[in-house]
C-alpha cells in the first residue's frame, strides 16, 4: 500500500517541479521573447509564413478569429475524411484494411478534428498505416495547437491585449512547444522499448505451433503526440495498456507527467502573461487540490477493492480486474484521473472496472472539465468559472463586477453561460434519450457485467460516460458499451461537436469582449481575485455549480452502483 | 443605365422579403415539428410501453411544454430587456 | 423674515443627518392588504411571463394542479394518497407565487402611496395667464405651455414648474421636500428664481415663466418615477437575469432528463416529485425578490428626498470611483465669518474696520454681513451717506465688490490678488506684509480679503471658514469604500490645502472655475473612473450632465435640475455619500440574496433526491433523517416558499453596508449568505419535516 501512495507523490511532486518552468517557456514564446529554441524555429516558422503567403500577420478581430479556427478545421476534418474513405487505394496499408462505414470515418475524423480521439474502433485492424499516421496523427498536433492557440487568445483579450492571429499562434504552438517536445520524447520512448516501424504485423509460432500475428507499427511518435496534446487516441485498440504503447513503469510516468504538463502549465502562463503570477499559482493549487483529491477517490477505492470479491477471498485485496498488473492500482488510478481530468483520453486500464468511487471521480472530471482541463481549452473553462464567481462576489461587495480591471457585464455573462449550458445539452439530453430506447439503440451489454447485482446503475455511468467524454473532448471510453453503431457514432459526434465549438466560439467572443473595454482603475474598493479567498470561493462555485447540474446521474449511476456494492457484500457476509 | 441600377435593388428587396418569410418560416416550421412531436411521442410510448392512449397523449403535450419552457428561457438569456 | 433666515433654510436643513431622514408623508395604512390583493392579481400569465423564474414555477403549479384532479393523467401511480400528495404540492407552489408577487407588490406599493400623497398636491386648478399686452386671462393649468407667463397671488398653489421673473414672495415647498419653513422667492439669483408646481405661495405675488409642458413637470416626473411606471431593468439587474435564467434553463434540462435514466433502473419518478424537484432547485428564492429589491432601492432614495430619474443613476452610485465636491455648503458650513482685521500700510485697526464697513455695506451676502458685524462691533461706523453712495457688485470676472463713496472714493475688497491688481491700476503699490498676512490666513485654512481705498491697501480681512463636523470621519469611510473625493475651491492654493487637509479629503483643485469642473471630471472619466458630483447653478449644468451620477440641488436652478439624473429635495450636498450607500446597498442585496439562493439549492438537493430515488437504495443519502420521501418533498419546498417572504423585509431594507474594503466585505457577506445559504437551510428543512411528520400530512 506505502509504496503505491509513494508512487503517486512522486509523481504528482514531479508535476509540481516541471510545470512552473514549461509555464515560464510558453509564457516567452507568446509574449515573442527569445527562448532557447529561436534558431531552429525561427527559419522554420519564416519558411512556413512565407510558404503559407502571409508575411504580415495583423491581429484577428474575434470574429476573424473564429472564423479562421472554423473553416481551418473544416478543411482538415474533410481532407482527414477523405484520407479514411480511400485507405484502400492508398500506400502504407500492409494490411490491405479497406474504408470504413461512413458513420465510423465520420465520426472519427471528428472526434480526432477536436482534440477527442474517442474511438468506436480498434486502431489496428480498422485504420492503415498512413490513416494513423498521415490523418490522425496529423490532427494530433494541429487539433491540440488549435487548443493553445484559443487559450492563448483569451488570455490576451482577458487582459485586454489584441487576440492575436490565430495561424500564427497555431503554428508557434506545434513547432515551439508540441514538435519539440515530441520529437525528444519520442526518442525516449524508443529508447525505453516502443516500436517505430512502417514494417506490417510480426508473425511468430508459438508453442503450440499456432500462428501468431503481432500488430505493430510507428508507435513511438505517435504515442508521445498522444500524451502531449491531450489527443489520447491510441494506436492500438487497449490504448496504453498496449505493451507497445506503454511497456514499462518508466514509459507509464512519462506518459503520466506528459499527459498533465501542458494544463497545468497554461495556468502559469496566464499568470506570467497577466502580470499576476500569485493568481496563477491560486488557481494552479485550487486545481492541484481537486486533483489531488480526485486521485485520492479513485486510489482508495481500488486499493479497498470490491467488498463482494474481498468476502468471498476473506480479506481485503485491491480491485485488479480491468488492469494491468505491471501498473497496480496505484499508477492506474492515478492514470485514469489524470486522462479524464485533461482530456486526454488514453487510458491505460478500464475504466468500466473500476470502483463506483473511480467512476465517480473519473466522470466528475468529465463533468467539470477544469481539473486541469482540454489542452488549452481547460485553462479557458477556468476563467469562465472565475468570471461567474467575480459576477457573484463582485455584487456582494456593492460594485459592478469586474475582473481584472474590466466589467463583467450582460454580454460577458451571456457567453460564460453559453458555456455553462453545453455540458448539460450535450451530456444530460443525448444520454436521456439513449436510456429511453435502451434496447432499439445498443446499449450496454450489461450481462456481461459480471459480480455485480444490479447491472443498471452501471449502464447509466456507460451511457453517460460516453458522451461526457465526447461533450469534454476526452475520448476515453467506460467501454463495455458495443458503440460502433450508427446511432453512437451520429449522437457522439453531435456532442463532439457541440462540446468542442460552441465553447470555443464564445470563449473567443468573450475574450474579444473584455479587449475591447475600458479597464476600471483598481482601488479599495476593487474586489482582488489574486486572494486565497476569492480562489476559495471559486473553488465553492466550481463545486456547487457542477454538482448541482450532475448529482443526479451521478447519483444514479456510481453513487446507487457503491451502495448496491455495499449492500451485496452486507448479503454475503 | 437606369434600369440597370435599380435592378440590383429589387432584387435585395425581393430577397430581404424571402429571409423575412423565411425567417417566419423557420417559426412554423419549429411548431410544426413540435406538433409533430405531439403526434409522434404518444405513439412511440403507445407501442413501447404499456401506456393508455390518453396517458401518451398527455405526456406528449408535457414534452411539448417543456420545450416550450426551454425555448422561452433561451429567450430571456439572449434578450432579457424584454422580460 | 429676512433674507439671511431664508438663505439658512434652504442650504443646510436642520439638525443632525439622522433626523433628518424623514419619510415622506405617505399613507401606508392598508398597504400589506392591498399588496396582498395584489399578489393574487398579478399571477396573471402576462405578468408572469415576466419573471422567468416565476413563470417556470407557474406552469409547474398548473401541472401539479392537473395531477391533483387527475393523479392518472400520465400514466398509473403507485403512491398511496397520490391527491393529498399532490394537492399539498400545489397548494405550496401556489404560496410560492403568491408570496414572490407579494414582495413585489409591497414595493410597489409603498412608491404607489408616495405617488398619490405626491398627486393630490396636483390637482388641476385655474392659473392666470399674462397676455402679450399685459391683460390677465384665466385657464385651466392644464393649458399652460413652456412660454407663457402666469402670475399667482398669495393662497394659490403654483400650477406648473417656472422661473420667477418678477417680485418677491415666500413658497411653502413642504410638498415636495417635506421642509415646512418657507423659502424665499425672487428673480434674477440662480438659486431662489425657480419654483415647482405644486407649491404653495404665502405671501405677496410673483410674477412666472412656465419651463414645463403640461404632463412635463417636475411634479409629474417624480410620480411616474416612484410608482415605477418608468421603471426599466439596470445593467447589473439585466446580467444577473440572465445568469438566473441559465441557472434555470439548466436545472430544467436536469430534471427532464432524469426520468429515463429512472426508469431504466426501475425507480421511476413521478411527474410531482419532478416539478418539486424543478421548483426547489432553480432560484426561486433571488426570483422572486429581484424586482422587489429594485423597486425598494429606488424607494430607500426617495425616503432620503432625493429623486432619481432612473434605477441605473441610483446602481450607478455603487460604482463611483470619484467624488467631485464643492467646498462651499459641501464640505464646510455655507457662509464664511469674518474673523479678524489684519491692518497694513502702518493703518491702525479702526481704520481697516471702517474701511472694510464701507466696501461691505451693500454687500448682502453672509460674508459681506458678517464682516459688518465685525466692523461694527469695532465700533466703526458709516461716515457718509449710504444713499449717495454707489455699490459695486461683485463679479465672477473682477472678483472683488465695494462702493463708490460720495467724495468720489472707491473703496473695494475681495480676492487679494483682485485687489493687488485694482491698487496697481490706479497707480499704488502693494505693500510687502500684505503677502505675509495673506500667507498667514491662508494657513489658517482662512480666505483673505483685501480692502482698500483707492490705491491704498488698509489691511486684510480674514474669513474663517468652519468645516462641518463629521465631514473628516465621511471622508475617511468613503476612501476606505474605495471613493477618491476631489474638493473644488475658489480659494488659493494654501488656504484649499489647508482645508483640504483637515477635511481628508483626497485631492483638491484650488482657484476653480466653473469650467474646471468639467475639466476634473473628463480628467477623472479618462482614466476609467465613474464620478458623481453637485452642483446647483446654470453653469453646474454642463458639468452634471457630463458626471456619471449629477445631484441637482431642489434649490438649484431648472437648467441643473434638468441636466442632473438625481434632484436632492433637502438640497444637502453631503447626501452624495449616502447615495453612494445606497447604490452599494442594492448591489450587495442582490448578490447576497442571489448567492444564498444558490448555496440553499445543496439542502434541498439531499432532501428531494433521496426521497426521488428511494427505490435505487440509497437511502444513506438521506442525512437529514427525513420522515418519508413525502415528507422530505413536501419540507423542502415549505422552505422554499417560506424563505421567500421571510426575506422580504431584507429585501426591502437591503443588506447592510458597511465602509469596509472589498475583501472584508466579501469574507463577512460570504460568511453570512454563502455558508449561511448551506446550513441554514438543512436545519430549517429538518424542522418543518418534524412539523410536517407531526401534524401527520405525510
Amino acid at each position: 500500500m506505502l509504496e503505491g501512495f509513494l508512487q503517486l507523490v512522486i509523481a504528482l511532486l514531479i508535476l509540481l517541479v516541471v510545470a512552473p518552468f514549461l509555464g515560464k517557456y510558453m509564457a516567452r514564446v507568446f509574449m515573442g521573447q527569445r527562448t532557447l529554441l529561436d534558431p531552429v524555429a525561427r527559419p522554420l516558422e519564416r519558411l512556413l509564413f512565407a510558404s503559407g503567403g502571409f508575411s504580415s500577420q495583423p491581429a484577428m478581430t474575434g470574429g476573424q478569429y473564429i472564423r479562421a479556427i472554423l473553416v481551418s478545421n473544416l478543411v482538415m476534418g474533410i481532407l482527414v475524411l477523405a484520407i479514411f474513405m480511400l485507405q484502400g487505394v492508398l500506400p502504407l496499408n500492409p494490411t490491405n484494411l479497406d474504408a470504413p462505414d461512413w458513420d465510423l470515418a465520420l465520426h472519427t475524423a471528428i472526434s480526432f478534428v477536436t482534440n477527442t480521439n474517442q474511438q468506436h474502433y480498434s486502431g489496428e485492424t480498422t485504420y492503415s498505416y498512413f490513416s494513423q499516421v498521415g490523418a490522425l496523427g496529423f490532427l494530433m498536433f494541429t487539433s491540440a495547437a488549435t487548443g493553445i492557440a484559443v487559450a492563448i487568445a483569451f488570455i490576451r483579450g482577458l487582459t485586454g491585449n489584441p487576440l492575436g492571429n490565430f495561424y500564427v499562434d497555431l503554428t508557434l504552438s506545434i513547432t515551439r512547444i508540441l514538435l519539440p517536445f515530441s520529437i525528444v520524447g519520442a526518442i525516449a520512448l524508443l529508447i525505453a522499448g516502443v516500436p517505430e516501424t512502417f514494417a506490417g504485423p510480426a508473425v511468430a509460432q508459438t508453442l503450440e505451433g499456432a500462428t501468431q500475428y503481432i500488430a505493430r507499427g510507428p508507435v513511438a511518435h505517435f504515442e508521445i503526440i498522444k500524451e502531449l496534446g491531450e489527443n489520447g487516441g491510441g494506436f492500438f485498440g487497449i490504448n496504453s495498456a498496449h505493451p507497445y504503447e506503454n511497456p514499462n513503469n518508466f514509459t507509464n510516468l512519462l506518459e503520466t507527467i506528459i499527459m498533465v504538463v501542458i494544463p497545468a502549465a497554461l495556468i502559469l502562463t496566464y499568470g506570467i502573461m497577466a502580470g499576476k503570477p500569485r493568481q496563477g499559482w491560486l488557481i494552479f493549487g485550487m486545481v492541484f487540490i481537486f486533483y489531488a483529491v480526485m486521485v485520492g477517490i479513485t486510489a482508495v477505492g481500488e486499493f479497498q477493492g470490491n467488498p463482494v470479491v474481498n468476502g468471498i477471498l476473506g480479506g481485503q485485496a485491491p480491485n485488479l480486474e480491468g488492469k494491468e498488473v505491471r501498473f497496480g492500482w496505484a499508477l492506474t488510478a492515478l492514470w485514469a484521473v489524470t486522462t479524464t481530468g485533461t482530456m486526454c483520453g488514453a487510458v491505460n486500464g478500464m475504466h468500466d472496472s473500476l470502483m463506483p468511487a473511480g467512476g465517480f471521480a473519473t466522470l466528475s472530471d468529465l463533468f467539470l472539465q477544469i481539473i486541469w482541463g482540454g489542452q488549452g481549452t481547460g485553462t479557458a473553462y477556468l476563467f469562465v468559472f472565475l468570471i461567474l464567481t467575480v459576477f457573484l462576489t463582485g455584487l456582494m461587495v456593492g460594485r459592478t463586477p469586474e475582473f481584472l480591471s474590466r466589467k463583467i457585464e450582460k454580454r460577458e455573462i451571456v457567453l460564460a453561460s453559453i458555456i455553462l449550458l453545453v455540458h448539460p445539452i450535450a451530456i444530460l439530453i443525448p444520454g436521456a434519450i439513449t436510456l429511453a430506447f435502451p434496447e432499439t439503440v445498443g446499449a450496454p451489454d450489461v450481462a456481461t457485467l459480471a459480480g455485480i447485482t444490479n447491472p443498471g446503475y452501471h449502464g447509466i455511468s456507460q451511457v453517460i460516460y460516453e458522451y461526457a467524454s465526447a461533450a469534454a473532448n476526452n475520448g476515453s471510453g467506460f467501454e463495455g458499451l458495443a458503440d460502433d453503431t450508427l446511432w453512437w457514432n451520429l449522437s457522439a459526434s453531435f456532442s463532439l461537436l457541440v462540446g468542442r465549438y460552441v465553447p470555443i466560439i464564445a470563449l473567443v467572443y468573450l475574450a474579444d469582449s473584455m479587449a475591447h473595454k475600458q479597464p476600471v482603475p483598481e482601488t479599495a474598493g476593487t474586489l482582488h481575485t489574486d486572494t486565497f479567498l476569492f480562489t476559495s470561493i471559486t473553488a465553492g462555485t466550481i463545486v456547487i455549480l457542477g454538482a448541482l447540474t450532475f448529482l443526479p446521474v451521478l447519483v444514479l449511476g456510481p453513487v446507487a452502483e457503491g451502495f448496491a456494492i455495499a449492500q451485496a457484500a452486507l448479503g454475503l457476509s | 443605365m437606369n434600369r440597370l441600377n435599380i435592378q440590383p435593388l429589387e432584387h435585395l428587396n425581393t430577397w430581404l422579403e424571402t429571409l423575412q418569410q423565411r425567417r417566419h418560416r423557420f417559426a412554423v416550421g419549429l411548431f410544426m415539428a413540435l406538433c409533430l412531436n405531439l403526434a409522434i411521442a404518444p405513439a412511440l410510448y403507445a407501442t413501447t410501453e404499456s401506456l393508455e392512449r390518453g396517458n401518451a397523449y398527455a405526456l406528449g403535450l408535457l414534452g411539448l411544454v417543456v420545450t416550450g419552457l426551454a425555448i422561452y428561457l433561451t429567450a430571456v438569456i439572449l434578450q432579457p430587456e424584454r422580460f | 423674515m429676512t433674507a439671511q433666515q431664508t438663505e439658512t433654510t434652504t442650504r443646510q436643513p436642520s439638525g443632525p443627518r439622522e433626523n433628518r431622514r424623514h419619510t415622506p408623508k405617505v399613507n401606508t395604512s392598508g398597504l400589506y392588504q392591498r399588496a396582498f390583493g395584489q399578489a393574487f392579481a398579478k399571477l396573471a400569465p402576462r405578468i408572469m411571463v415576466k419573471n422567468p423564474v416565476m413563470f417556470v414555477v407557474w406552469v409547474g403549479t398548473i401541472i401539479t394542479a392537473i395531477l391533483t384532479v387527475n393523479p392518472f393523467v400520465f400514466g398509473p401511480v403507485q403512491d398511496e394518497s397520490p391527491r393529498l400528495f399532490n394537492g399539498l404540492v400545489t397548494l405550496i407552489l401556489f404560496f410560492t407565487l403568491v408570496f414572490a408577487n407579494f414582495a413585489e407588490a409591497v414595493a410597489e406599493g409603498r412608491g404607489k402611496a408616495q405617488a398619490d400623497a405626491l398627486r393630490s398636491t396636483k390637482s388641476e386648478t385655474t392659473a392666470r395667464r399674462l397676455r402679450p399686452n399685459g391683460s390677465m386671462e384665466e385657464v385651466s393649468s392644464t393649458q399652460l405651455h413652456r412660454g407663457d407667463r402666469i402670475k399667482v397671488i398669495a393662497g394659490d398653489v403654483i400650477p406648473v414648474d417656472g422661473e420667477v421673473i418678477d417680485g418677491i414672495a415666500s413658497v411653502d415647498e413642504s410638498a415636495i421636500t417635506g421642509e415646512s419653513a418657507p423659502v424665499l422667492k425672487e428673480p434674477g439669483s440662480d438659486v431662489a428664481s425657480s419654483v415647482t408646481g405644486g407649491t404653495r405661495i404665502l405671501s405677496d405675488e410673483l410674477t412666472i415663466h412656465v419651463t414645463a409642458d403640461p404632463g412635463k413637470g417636475f411634479l409629474d416626473r417624480m410620480i411616474a418615477l416612484v410608482e415605477g411606471a418608468e421603471r426599466s431593468k439596470t445593467p447589473n439587474e439585466i446580467a444577473l437575469t440572465v445568469l438566473l435564467a441559465v441557472l434555470t434553463l439548466v436545472f430544467l434540462i436536469v430534471v427532464a432528463t432524469v426520468p429515463t435514466p429512472a426508469s431504466y433502473v426501475n425507480s421511476p419518478v413521478g411527474i410531482t416529485i419532478l416539478v418539486a424537484l424543478l421548483v426547489a432547485l432553480i432560484p426561486t428564492t433571488i426570483g422572486g425578490l429581484l424586482s422587489a429589491i429594485g423597486i425598494a432601492g429606488m424607494d430607500r432614495v426617495a425616503q432620503f428626498n432625493v429623486v432619481a430619474t432612473s434605477g441605473r443613476a441610483v446602481e450607478a452610485c455603487g460604482d463611483i470611483n470619484t467624488l467631485v465636491l464643492d467646498k462651499t455648503g459641501t464640505i464646510t458650513l455655507g457662509n464664511r465669518l469674518a474673523e479678524e482685521f489684519i491692518p497694513l500700510n502702518g493703518h491702525s485697526m479702526q481704520d481697516v474696520a471702517a474701511i472694510a464697513l464701507a466696501a461691505s455695506v451693500f454687500d448682502t451676502t453672509p460674508e459681506g454681513k458678517s464682516i459688518v458685524r465685525l466692523a461694527e462691533k469695532q465700533g466703526a461706523k458709516l461716515d457718509f451717506n449710504r444713499d449717495r453712495a454707489e455699490a459695486v457688485e461683485f463679479s465672477a470676472r473682477t472678483r472683488m465688490s465695494g462702493t463708490d463713496l460720495p467724495s468720489g472714493e472707491e473703496v473695494r475688497k475681495g480676492a487679494v490678488d483682485a485687489i493687488r491688481g485694482f491698487v496697481r491700476s490706479r497707480g499704488g503699490q502693494a505693500p510687502a506684509e500684505l503677502e505675509a498676512a495673506f500667507t498667514r490666513v491662508s494657513e489658517l485654512g482662512g480666505t483673505p480679503l483685501a480692502v482698500c481705498r483707492n490705491e491704498d491697501i488698509y489691511g486684510v480681512i480674514y474669513l474663517k471658514d468652519i468645516i462641518k463636523p463629521g465631514i473628516h470621519e465621511r471622508f475617511d469611510q468613503l476612501r476606505r469604500m474605495g471613493v477618491r473625493t476631489v474638493m473644488l475651491t475658489g480659494d488659493n492654493r494654501i488656504t484649499a490645502s489647508v482645508i483640504a487637509k483637515e477635511a481628508g479629503v483626497d485631492d483638491f483643485v484650488a482657484e476653480a472655475t466653473p469650467e474646471d469642473k468639467i475639466q476634473v471630471i473628463q480628467a477623472e472619466q479618462a482614466k476609467g473612473k465613474l464620478v458623481a458630483m453637485t452642483g446647483d447653478g446654470t453653469n453646474d449644468a454642463p458639468a452634471l450632465a457630463q458626471a456619471n451620477v449629477g445631484v441637482a440641488m431642489n434649490s438649484g436652478t431648472q437648467a441643473a435640475k434638468e441636466a442632473a439624473n438625481m434632484v436632492d429635495l433637502d438640497s444637502d450636498p453631503t447626501k452624495l455619500i449616502d447615495l453612494v450607500t445606497i447604490g452599494k446597498q442594492l448591489l450587495i442585496t442582490r448578490g447576497a440574496l442571489t448567492t444564498f439562493s444558490i448555496a440553499n439549492d445543496i439542502a434541498k438537493y439531499f432532501a428531494i433526491i433521496p426521497a426521488m430515488f428511494a427505490a435505487a437504495g440509497i437511502g444513506a443519502l438521506n442525512v437529514m433523517g427525513l420522515n418519508s420521501p413525502q415528507s422530505a418533498v413536501l419540507s423542502a419546498l415549505i422552505y422554499n416558499a417560506l424563505i421567500i417572504p421571510a426575506l422580504i423585509p431584507l429585501a426591502l431594507r437591503g443588506v447592510k453596508f458597511r465602509p469596509l474594503t472589498a475583501n472584508q466585505l466579501l469574507q463577512r457577506n460570504m460568511l453570512i449568505f454563502g455558508l449561511g445559504g448551506v446550513i441554514a437551510p438543512f436545519i430549517a428543512i429538518k424542522v418543518i419535516d418534524l412539523i410536517v411528520g407531526g401534524v401527520g400530512l405525510a
